[in-house]
């Protein structure tokens, strides 16, 4: 079992081969070698941990992405922003929490969490309109309407028709 | 996170906003663009750094130019396929090469195009320092002007489709600016690919001019129009390193490309890293094989044949060879050329190492064809085929 310690304090326990799934941790422990040492996790809320923590748990036994195979599942990721269904359940929470996970996949270094918000974020972009996705992100438009409208002609300068 | 107070900046760091935008079609991230300065900063690359135009391209080249300089610094990559020229059109290559001109991080130029369009001297204009590779077609068909110009330096990867001919009063004209051209690039090459067809014939490139090159060359591909074979010798000497070489002989005298002899398989032993092998040599004419009638699949087999018994010779001779495929031309009333591709694989047996060569299923094969001279049955169907062909039969 690792011990691991979030940002407001709190101890998890979790299976090795679990928090493996973590790059992060997998090194760490590499570095600390057979210890009891509990691992500080200072970019991760309890909260978040405990969601990722499900997920590692979920995704325990599934193969890791090697780093030769990274080009190619890039490649792969691409063309599609498929989600598995027990995902997309996992995923469907609040704004703040989605970001929290996006953040706390990226320190951890789990790709394919962050493949999974990533997805869900791009997915809530598709189709909507400049300022619906300013809405939805709260995001001030800082473009004047010349510049808007620029910005337009230019778009459409790089299809080619 | 707080993303409850508003601000003009994407509530994930930058390096994930970019991760989200590779996942998003064009159409997203053109609209995704227009939501705040700092996100466009972040999506001008993905939507300008590869940019394409086919057909009429100078109108779209025209617009493009008038971008921002933010859009014209994440232009990387440049493929323009011009298919036509209209009449009054006459200054196309002055707006083209005016924009490539303000393109101060362009990497890759694919330039295609099929009238006559692009000169030496346009070429020699192309100045981004970053240029990496430049794939060019100067068009059907023009005669040289001038001096030879430079052209780029630095170049990794360049291929040029050459159609310019001699200036009348110049001798060897062509030749001379088709050199000037590659040489800036010569001590930088990895990838050469050299099509050289002017519409009237002005002699053979002088390869020894590019042996610079040598050290670094690993790629070369060379189409010239005689039937000099002394190139098989040539290129050895003077590219010691490369591992794929393709050479195909367009004979505009003979119509058929350079006979094959069984010293070829020599000259290729001296390529010693060689791992792909592309040739168009002529087998049929001193078969006295010539091919009957369109379909004429008998035909095909025994030319498949003579295929696979050279590529067998030329895998013992070059130890390190996994593809190699022959150009066929002529193999219709319409002088299509066919491929005969095949690969060269290591397989055990008893504790011995042998390399054996295995054809590729081509588009003739696969199914028993009807004889048009005998009406009787060619085998066709892949284990009826020596080589232990790859692929599947026809359903």
């Amino acid at each position: 079992m690792v011990l691991l310690v979030t940002s407001d304090n709190e101890q998890f326990n979790a299976d090795k081969d679990v928090v493996e799934r973590s790059v992060l941790i997998k090194n760490m422990l590499e570095d600390v070698g057979e210890s009891d040492q509990p691992i500080p996790l200072p970019n991760v809320s309890s909260s978040v941990l405990k969601k990722v923590l499900e997920y590692c748990e979920h995704h325990r036994g599934e193969p890791l992405p090697s780093a030769d195979a990274d080009q190619s599942q890039d490649e792969t990721r691409k063309r599609t922003t498929d989600i598995s269904e027990w995902d997309q359940k996992f995923i469907t929470v609040d704004q703040e929490m989605l970001f929290e996970i996006i953040l706390a996949a990226n320190y951890l270094d789990i790709k394919s969490l962050l493949d999974v918000g990533c997805k869900t974020v791009a997915n809530m972009i598709k189709g909507k309109t400049p300022e619906e996705i300013r809405k939805l992100f709260n995001i001030v438009n800082d473009f004047t309407p010349e510049e808007e409208a620029q910005i337009k002609k230019e778009n459409e300068w790089a299809e080619d028709r | 996170m707080d993303t409850s107070k508003p601000s003009p900046e994407f509530p994930l760091p930058m390096e994930l906003l970019r991760e989200i935008i590779i996942l998003l079609p064009p159409a997203d991230r053109q609209v995704l663009s227009l939501t705040s300065r700092l996100t466009r900063s972040q999506v001008v690359p993905f939507i300008f750094g590869h940019l394409r135009y086919r057909g009429k391209i100078t109108p779209k080249i025209r617009n493009i130019h008038r971008a921002s300089k933010e859009v014209k610094d994440v232009i990387k990559k440049l493929e323009l396929f011009s298919r036509t020229m209209s009449l009054g059109e006459d200054d196309d290559s002055t707006v083209i090469f005016q924009f490539l001109e303000s393109l101060p991080n362009l990497q890759v130029l694919k330039y295609r195009q099929h009238e006559h369009l692009v000169q030496p001297a346009d070429l020699s204009r192309l100045r981004s320092a970053s240029l990496l590779e430049l794939v060019i077609d100067t068009g059907n068909y023009t005669t040289v002007e001038g001096l030879p110009t430079a052209g780029h330096a630095g170049l990794e990867n360049f291929s040029i489709s050459w159609f310019v001919s001699d200036n009348p009063n110049e001798p060897e004209s062509s030749l001379a600016h088709l050199y000037e051209l590659i040489r800036p690039s010569l001590v930088t090459l990895v990838k050469l690919r050299i099509d050289n067809q002017p519409e009237k014939f002005g002699g053979d490139f002088d390869l020894q001019l590019l042996k610079p090159a040598g050290d670094t060359l690993r790629t070369f591909e060379y189409t010239l129009q005689s039937s000099n074979e002394s190139v098989l010798d040539t290129i050895p000497e003077i590219f010691p390193h490369l591992t794929t070489l393709s050479i195909r002989w367009d004979n505009l005298f003979t119509d058929h490309s350079v006979l094959w002899k069984d010293s070829h398989v020599e000259a290729l032993a001296k390529n010693n890293n060689l791992t792909d092998l592309t040739l168009s040599s002529d087998f049929e004419e001193s078969a006295d094989d010539t091919l009957m009638s369109e379909g004429d699949y008998a035909w095909y087999v025994r030319c498949y044949k003579r295929r696979l018994k050279a590529t067998q010779d030329i895998a013992l001779a070059c130890p390190l060879l996994l593809r190699c495929s022959w150009v066929q031309m002529g193999t219709d009333t319409v002088n299509s050329s066919m491929l005969h591709p095949f690969v060269i694989e290591e397989q055990t047996s008893g504790g011995e190492v042998t390399r054996v060569v295995r054809g590729m299923k081509q588009d003739w094969m696969g199914s028993d064809q009807e004889d048009w001279f005998t009406g009787g049955i060619v085998k066709c169907k892949l284990e009826d085929l020596p080589g232990d062909i790859i692929g599947h039969n026809d359903e």
